[in-house]
């Protein structure tokens, strides 16, 4: 816990994250989700709300739904329904939304998540179907007017709401990375950022420590990155507490975190739930669930990653820091596993993936899908390693290569000449050499100076041109020494 | 409620038309709230009827109802039927600041 600003109160904090939904086509119509389509290319008479026209709901939207409502323990609605969110504002053409309100297809739930190394679980309110709204671009050739993209409107989101379970700014921003973690492996959204797959609002009160009555709260919208989720949350953390400290009275109210200023502003001031006036879609039916069909998504869930990281745990001896990283992607986690199928000590291979191969992407600001080459090429490289031939130095610079040309290892090492001189009776010559050019320093170490033997095996390595295998170098001078 | 027709403020008047983001004038505002006002009194009658033993909420079809997962081109462009339309985009009245 950080210092002072945590001394007098406590934070509650519950996060409404929404994620949009990997489908081909909209929720209601048959429209293209694509991205960075032409303004208004994907949109129909349906999500442009003009008269006359019907909803039909797309299969996978309660499909993915279901999915992610069984990974968070959530109880499924089997005859959920959507409801009509009623707001004026152009990026609405229907001036509602379709959503749902008392009766959402998944409640009741749970996420784990790790906190200073000990689990702690936040509870999931619940999750419900919702369609995007259009987008508003103010920036437009007519400074008089607003600017409509509906290919946005109509896409599916899901909105995950979770209990007021999160106390701190980390806490918060690993609960999103769980809810990143999960839709990507059940598959049911991209996650990818950049495009806005998820953003989050905040809901965010403090109370004096010790008491159990929650303080007014306010609202942060626009979080729609995992840095962005700590530091809108420390803010506005802090922005509460110097209003309680002076002796003013925090206001319910929306606010927007500006991630250029590094601070949240005032939006508007909170509709209260009735101004939404929500009803029952009169146009779309229950969304009835078989049983038959729960049990079809139930079985073909995949291994998520509380299971992936406790068998790393258990059967490849990882620690549950690697293990849990190693996890929280899943393409990451399968090429990890990949490097192990093709022989590779497993902790050698995490440190690999983590390390100098999870920099170079970040670097690049690429992924395990795209790399040059293949699992096996990494599981050479460590043999090469294990066996002695190349060194942890030379290692880096074919680990380059095999980044930046896949090309393999073992014929990289060798075309260059790179091996590690592991041949005892070369070592011996060279070592001979070096002890009898130099008698003075074998004097100093044997009259006790331990710290010139550092000096020798330099001097071998240099003789070598870098390439002695310094284990069998140690060894070896410690015997002619002795 | 009172014995006459249900009341309708100007204030509800007010804020409604405030969410809706529309302007009034004080003679629009007298006209609707009267309006409102009938309207409100018309669902007295509506829950004259018994409907105790009715679902709240029943469409007649239970049975699934849902498209496959497909995307195709929407026959209608906005070009087709709006002239209010810059380089792609829908043109409305500026709604920010
Ligand atoms: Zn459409």
């Amino acid at each position: 816990m950080s210092g002072q600003s945590q001394m007098e109160f406590e934070t509650v904090i519950g996060l409404e994250i929404h994620t949009q939904l990997a489908t081909q086509s909209k929720m209601f119509c048959r429209c293209s989700t694509e991205f960075a389509a032409p303004p208004n290319a994907n949109a129909c008479p349906v999500c442009m709300g003009l008269p006359g026209v019907l909803p039909v709901l797309n299969h996978r939207v309660v499909e993915f739904a279901v999915r992610l409502g069984l990974a968070t323990h959530c109880k499924i609605r089997l005859d959920s329904q959507f409801a009509r969110k009623n707001y004026f504002y152009p990026d609405l053409p229907k001036a509602y939304q379709i959503s749902q309100f008392d009766r959402p297809i998944c409640e009741n739930g749970w996420v784990e998540i790790q906190v200073d190394g000990n689990p702690k679980r936040i509870g999931i309110t619940r999750i419900h179907m919702e369609e995007d709204a259009g987008k508003l671009v103010h920036e437009g050739a007519d400074r008089r007017a607003t600017y409509v993209d509906l290919n946005r409107a109509g896409v599916p989101l899901l909105e995950i709401v979770s209990e007021p379970d999160l106390s701190s700014p980390d806490e918060a921003k690993t609960y999103m990375e769980k809810i990143h973690s999960l839709v990507t492996y059940l598959e049911v959204s991209n996650g990818d950022m950049e495009k806005g797959n998820m953003r989050a609002d905040a809901n965010i009160s403090l109370r004096p420590a010790g008491t159990r009555e929650l303080g007014t709260r306010t609202e942060t919208k626009n979080i729609n990155s995992f840095r962005f989720v700590r530091e809108a949350l420390a803010y506005e953390i802090e922005r509460q507490r110097e209003e309680l400290l002076a002796g003013r009275p925090i206001v319910q109210e929306t606010r927007l975190w500006n991630p250029a200023s590094k601070s949240t502003f005032v939006m508007r001031s909170k509709e209260e739930a009735h101004d939404y006036r929500y009803f029952p879609e009169p146009d779309l039916p229950l969304v009835t669930i078989e049983a038959s069909w729960l049990k079809e998504i139930e079985a073909t869930l995949p291994e998520l990653p509380d299971a992936k990281a406790q068998r790393f745990r258990e059967q490849l001896g990882l620690s549950a820091h690697d293990a849990d990283l190693l996890v929280a992607d899943r393409r990451t986690a399968e090429f990890f596993e990949a490097v192990v199928q093709e022989g590779a000590d497993p902790k050698r291979a995490a440190n690999w993936v983590m390390g100098d191969l999870a920099a170079k992407l970040n670097e690049d600001k690429t992924t395990v899908t795209d790399l040059k080459f293949a699992a096996g090429g990494l599981a050479e490289l460590i043999a090469l390693i294990g066996e002695g031939t190349i060194s942890g130095r030379m290692a880096k610079t074919v680990f380059d290569a095999l980044y930046e040309t896949g090309q393999s290892p073992r014929n990289f090492v060798r075309e260059k000449g790179l091996s590690q001189e592991s041949d005892t009776g070369a070592l011996e010559e060279m070592i001979d050499q070096v002890l009898s050019d130099n008698p003075h320093q074998v004097a100093q170490y044997r009259g006790g100076k331990q710290k010139v033997f550092g000096f020798f095996v330099g001097q071998v390595m240099k003789a070598s041109g870098g390439r002695a295998n310094p284990a069998i170098v140690n060894g070896l001078l410690k015997k002619k020494l002795a | 409620m009172n014995d006459g027709k249900p009341v309708f403020s100007l204030e509800e008047i007010e804020k409604i038309a405030d969410l809706a983001k529309l302007e009034l004038t004080q003679a629009e505002k007298e006209v609707f709230s009267g309006q409102f006002a009938e309207i409100l009194d018309y669902f007295r009658t509506i829950e004259s009827v018994a409907t105790d033993d009715i679902p709240a909420y029943a469409t007649g079809d239970s049975s699934p109802h849902f498209r496959q997962d497909v995307a195709e081109n929407s026959p209608v462009s906005p070009e087709s039927f709006s002239e209010f339309l810059e380089n792609g985009h829908f043109k409305v009245p500026r709604v920010i600041e």
